[in-house]
Parts: structure tokens; C-alpha cells; sequence
């Protein structure tokens, strides 16, 4: 019960992006398109799961003084790994992205939820938390692409659904805080 | 089990350790994706060549020329082609600095004639959904205008660029007018790699000479210079004799 609250805490109730605004850069920048969102939130779920496990495993072994740059280790040898893994596995991806994922060491959702959450939980509790707060971030990335996408190049998952040019402005930079801005809105709205 | 206290050997031990420990584990990451990374760049630029030339069943020729280009050296990778015997394309790989989001790694296909026989663009950082149309926007026979397959550059007095009008370039792509620039850039670029490399630098009446060329695949000529707006000096290497036309 109290880890399927875990769980879904992270879908809206304590949304990374909408709720807590954690690692926006990543979200404005990744969002041009909705596989574009989903693929980054995956890569970050990756590591928050890993991360998560590891820093809930080695806590009591870390002298708190330097617990911050142990964490920090922990999840840039993970970015690493997924870096490594996607050029070898996923190239089509990794060339959109490729320039995003080293970012995810500094996201603050992944150190945050290590020095919030595993740094003072069990292993499974880690775990799933990581996997909820990772798949709660994929979700809003993925539909902030989506209407990204929709509205700026007419297509969805690059399926071309109108054979016209969009609002341009949303491909672009300021269409993500554009779409961010409003979808905050909404998601506050409901959520009160 | 308690807490470790923050004593100085406590940390120098505890950041020692998990370092280590990450540097092994990303020492065999590296070490078991090595090879697949490599893999994918191979199958990339053989399905890049695939696409950019026409049908062949060797590689004879993968140097890398010295190039002088807006005033800088850069070495630029040049494939030849054949089918059988003979030579069937000349395939180019060049990057331009002049994109809208940093460098583009263009991979342009010439046949024998020195006529554009295909493009494919290695890698951008280019506007999805703007700039990003690259790969395909050039590459659409609906759309004459900007289809630059089959289009010989030594037409195009002062290299292609980006044009309404058909006879001076292609058509941008629309609200990427900077990408498109430097996609004209970088095929500019690479038939100037290809005159220099193949050496059809013999119709010198309508060559585009950016630069001083040399030539070492004619036998006697070692360099064309540009002397001024209309003449071009040719020197030559076993008389050591003066041409100017």
C-alpha cells in the first residue's frame, strides 16, 4: 500500500516538472517532439532507478561531509553507462539526444530524490519511488512534446498528420515555456 | 548498522573507494560497447555512401586531403567508388561551420560527370522541425526548386546558394534560410574537394576556384591559382613553364 503510494506519487501529485519545477532545463530542451520527451524521460528514469538503488544501499556507509559528491559519482558513472548503452544500441536516438543526456547528472530530480528519499529508505522503497518520480517526469515530457509537436510541425511521433508548416514558435525555444507555462496551469487547476 | 562519522580518513577512504569502484564498472561498460559503437558509425557511412552514389561494389580509394577552406585547413575524408573496374562516383564528406546550431556533417555523392548524384547529412544540431528538414527538404523531386540532384556546381559561377531564382541556387528551406546557407556552404565545399581530388579541373574556363587548387591528378599541371577576377594562373611541374589565361 505504502509503496504503491510511492509509486504514483510521482505522476501528479509530486510531479517533477509540474509540481516541484525540477529540471526544467532538460525539459525545455529535450520537448521538440513527443519520442523525443518520452526517450529522455526513460534515460532519466534509468539512472533515477539506479541511482536510487545504489544510494539507498551504500547510505550508512557514507560519512555525511561528503554524501553530495559520493551521490554525485553514483549517478554520473549511471549517465555514462545509459550514454554508452544508447550510442552502442539506440543511435537513431542518441543523435537527438546525445547532447541532453550528460545533462542528467546535474538534473536536481535525481540528487534530489537521492538526499530526499533513498538517502533515508529502504531498497525497494528507493526503487520504486525512482521508478514512479522517473515515469511521472517521461509522462509530462512526453505530452509537453506531443503538443509541441502537434502545434509546431503538424505531426505526432513524427507521423505527419496535416501536410502544412505549424506554429513555428513552438518548435522553437520559447514555445516550451509557452507549453510548459500553460500545461502548469492546467495541471494545477485540477489538482487542487 | 550506524552512521559512519565524517572523519577525515572516513572520507579520503569512502570517496576513494566508490571512485574506484566507478571507474571499473565504467571501464567495462566502455570496453563491452566499444565494438557496437564502432559498428553503428561503419553501417552509418556505408548506408550514407549507399544512398549518396550510385550502385557500386568497392571502395578504391578513402583519403583524407588536406583542404584550405575559408582560410581554414581542415582534412577532408574523399571515397572513391567503383563497379567492376571502373570508377562510378566520388563521394565527399565535408562539415560546415556556418549552421544555425553548430557544425554540419554533410556527405555529398558526385558521379563521373561532377553532377550531384545524392546527400545525406551526417550530423546536425539544427531546429527540429526547421532546420532538421535537411536530410529531405533538398532531396524532394516535388519540389524542383530547391532538388539539388543531378545539378552540376560549375554552373553556378560563385558556388550555389540559397535563391528564388533557379539559374543562381536552390530554394531554402522555409524559415531556415541559415541551414540552408550552410548546406549550400558545405556542397560548395565538398565540388571543390572533388575538382581538386578527381581532377576535372580540366574545363578551367568555368571552374569556381575558391582557393588555389592542386591538381595532382593531371599529369603535368601542379597548381591552378586564381590571379585576379578573370584569369587563373597554371603552373606546371615537369617544365616548370608559366600558362596564363
Amino acid at each position: 500500500m505504502n509503496n504503491w503510494k510511492n509509486f504514483t506519487k510521482g505522476f501528479i501529485k509530486e510531479n517533477p516538472v509540474l509540481i516541484m519545477l525540477l529540471g526544467c532545463c532538460p525539459t525545455l530542451g529535450t520537448t521538440t517532439s513527443a519520442i523525443n520527451g518520452l526517450s529522455m524521460g526513460l534515460a532519466t528514469t534509468f539512472v533515477l532507478v539506479c541511482s536510487n538503488i545504489v544510494i539507498s544501499l551504500i547510505k550508512n556507509l557514507i560519512p555525511d561531509k561528503v554524501r553530495i559528491p559520493s551521490y554525485i559519482v553514483v549517478i554520473a558513472s549511471f549517465v555514462t553507462v545509459i550514454d554508452l548503452l544508447m550510442q552502442a544500441y539506440l543511435p537513431g536516438i542518441y543523435e537527438t539526444l546525445g547532447l541532453f543526456i550528460p545533462l542528467i547528472v546535474v538534473n536536481c530530480i535525481v540528487l534530489g530524490r537521492a538526499e530526499a528519499f533513498a538517502s533515508k529508505n529502504g531498497v525497494w522503497a528507493s526503487c520504486v519511488d525512482g521508478l514512479g518520480m522517473g515515469l511521472g517526469y517521461a509522462l509530462a515530457l512526453m505530452i509537453l512534446g506531443a503538443v509541441r509537436e502537434i502545434l509546431g510541425s503538424l505531426s505526432i511521433f513524427g507521423w505527419q498528420f496535416i501536410q502544412a508548416d505549424g506554429i513555428l514558435v513552438f518548435v522553437l525555444a520559447p514555445g516550451a515555456f509557452f507549453g510548459l507555462a500553460y500545461f502548469i496551469a492546467v495541471v494545477r487547476r485540477f489538482n487542487k | 548498522m550506524a552512521k559512519k562519522q565524517s572523519s577525515l580518513i572516513n572520507m579520503v577512504l569512502t570517496l576513494f573507494v566508490i571512485t574506484t569502484v566507478a571507474a571499473v564498472a565504467l571501464g567495462f561498460v566502455y570496453y563491452f560497447t566499444k565494438e557496437p559503437i564502432d559498428n553503428v558509425k561503419k553501417e552509418k557511412l556505408a548506408n550514407a555512401l549507399k544512398e549518396v552514389l550510385p550502385e557500386f561494389d568497392s571502395i578504391t580509394a578513402k583519403d583524407k586531403i588536406p583542404f584550405e577552406w575559408d582560410k581554414k585547413l581542415d582534412t577532408v575524408p574523399v571515397f572513391k567508388v567503383s563497379k567492376g573496374d571502373t570508377q562510378v562516383g566520388t563521394a565527399v564528406e565535408v562539415i560546415t561551420h556556418k549552421g544555425f546550431g553548430g557544425d554540419v556533417k554533410l556527405l555529398v555523392g558526385f558521379d563521373n560527370d561532377g553532377r550531384i548524384f545524392g546527400y545525406s547529412v551526417l550530423e546536425h544540431k539544427e531546429t527540429a522541425g526547421l532546420g532538421s528538414k535537411m536530410g529531405t527538404w533538398f532531396n524532394d523531386t516535388a519540389r524542383q526548386s530547391s532538388y539539388v540532384k543531378g545539378r552540376d556546381l560549375k554552373d553556378y559561377k560563385d558556388g550555389i546558394k540559397v535563391s528564388k531564382d533557379d539559374k543562381d541556387g536552390i530554394d531554402a528551406i522555409t524559415a531556415a534560410t541559415i541551414s540552408s546557407r550552410a548546406f549550400c556552404d558545405a556542397l560548395n565545399k565538398a565540388y571543390a574537394v572533388y575538382v581538386n581530388t578527381v581532377g576535372s579541373c580540366v574545363s578551367t574556363d568555368t571552374l569556381i576556384i575558391k582557393d588555389d587548387l592542386k591538381c595532382d591528378t593531371l599529369t603535368n599541371v601542379s597548381t591552378i591559382r586564381k590571379t585576379d577576377e578573370n584569369s587563373i594562373e597554371v603552373t606546371f611541374k615537369e617544365e616548370g613553364g608559366q600558362d596564363n589565361e
